[in-house]
């Protein structure tokens, strides 16, 4: 069997050298490809060790666990005093209030309103502990999404927060029921 | 004026110091008849032990709001008649137009003051 050469169609060698050229053509690309792709992913992982970095920075298990917490404690405690110091004022009201009988008739509607003006003033600590509650749900969501924080990036992060040094005599008022009496103050100074 | 100082007059309110001061302010208007309950189920738990002439709640308040509290007394053939004022710090339009629609009498905004309970009390109760 003879082949035969169609008049003007490519010879079997010009074919395999443009095939030849076409591989060399897509290896050459599908490199500069890799290398970009890899490049890039280089770039995407220096950007994901700096955002851990800046994580680590933060100390979030510190500030979820110290911080916070602790925020949390003292506006408890805010709002335990704010009430204890407004059923003080009523009673001592109630008790002005129960004095009126021993004045001047001609003068019992000025004192009873200035009595009232007291009363009507008590109301901040509603008032005041209604903030408060907002400030600790917006605390208690910073929490949250600190929780959500370490749970994505792991105990790694949460272990390299390291303790900062506080000076131990520098720690405000102290919480109701970790505060010592003044008799236990007394005692220390006898 | 209204007439009958001995009406009895259920206060709601989650903040123990609060109800103080709202019984502290009626006592002054002469209204000494006065019980307290700390949130909305407690309060209807009230109503249905004795007939109360006024409710005078909070809005903001768990498990059951002044709101739900409000809904509540208004659905329930025996209490619906009750005057409702509504004393609470939520101050925005959608609040009051939520509360109205809900079939609230009248409503104060903390802080308030003694004349307008005053006036709040008597206009509700004629």
């Amino acid at each position: 069997m003879t082949s035969t050469r169609i008049e003007g169609a490519p010879t079997f060698e010009t074919v395999l050298h443009t095939l030849q050229q076409l591989v060399r053509e897509m290896e050459t690309q599908v490199h500069a490809l890799s290398t970009r792709v890899r490049n890039e992913v280089l770039e995407l992982s220096t950007i994901v060790d700096n955002v851990r970095r800046e994580i680590r920075g933060l100390e979030p298990d510190d500030l979820k666990h110290r911080h916070i917490r602790a925020a949390n404690d003292e506006l408890d405690a805010v709002v335990q005093h704010l009430e204890s110091a407004t059923h003080d004022i009523l009673n001592a009201c109630e008790g002005l209030e129960a004095f009126t009988a021993h004045l001047p008739e001609d003068r019992h509607d000025d004192y009873l309103a200035l009595l009232a003006r007291i009363y009507e003033s008590c109301s901040f600590h509603d008032l005041s502990g209604q903030r408060i509650r907002k400030v600790v749900e917006t605390l208690k969501e910073i929490e949250r999404r600190l929780g959500v924080l370490l749970r994505t990036y792991g105990a790694d992060v949460a272990a390299d927060g390291e303790e900062r040094e506080r000076d131990p005599l520098l720690n405000g008022p102290a919480l109701p029921h970790q505060a010592p009496s003044q008799e236990e103050i007394d005692a220390l100074l006898e | 004026m209204a007439k009958d100082k001995n009406l009895p007059i259920l206060i709601v309110d989650d903040y123990r110091t609060m109800l103080r001061i709202i019984r502290s302010l009626l006592r002054q208007l002469g209204y000494t008849n006065v019980d307290e309950a700390t949130d909305g189920s407690m309060a209807l738990q009230k109503l249905k032990t004795k007939p109360y002439g006024l409710i005078i709640s909070d809005w903001n308040m768990q498990p059951m709001s002044g709101l739900e509290l409000l809904k509540a007394v208004r659905a329930d053939p025996d209490l619906k008649d009750i005057p409702f004022i509504m004393v609470t710090a939520e101050g925005k339009r959608e609040n009051v137009l939520a509360a109205k629609e809900a079939g609230v009498s009248n409503y104060i905004v903390k802080p308030f003051n003694a004349e307008t309970l005053r006036q709040k009390v008597e206009a509700v109760l004629g």
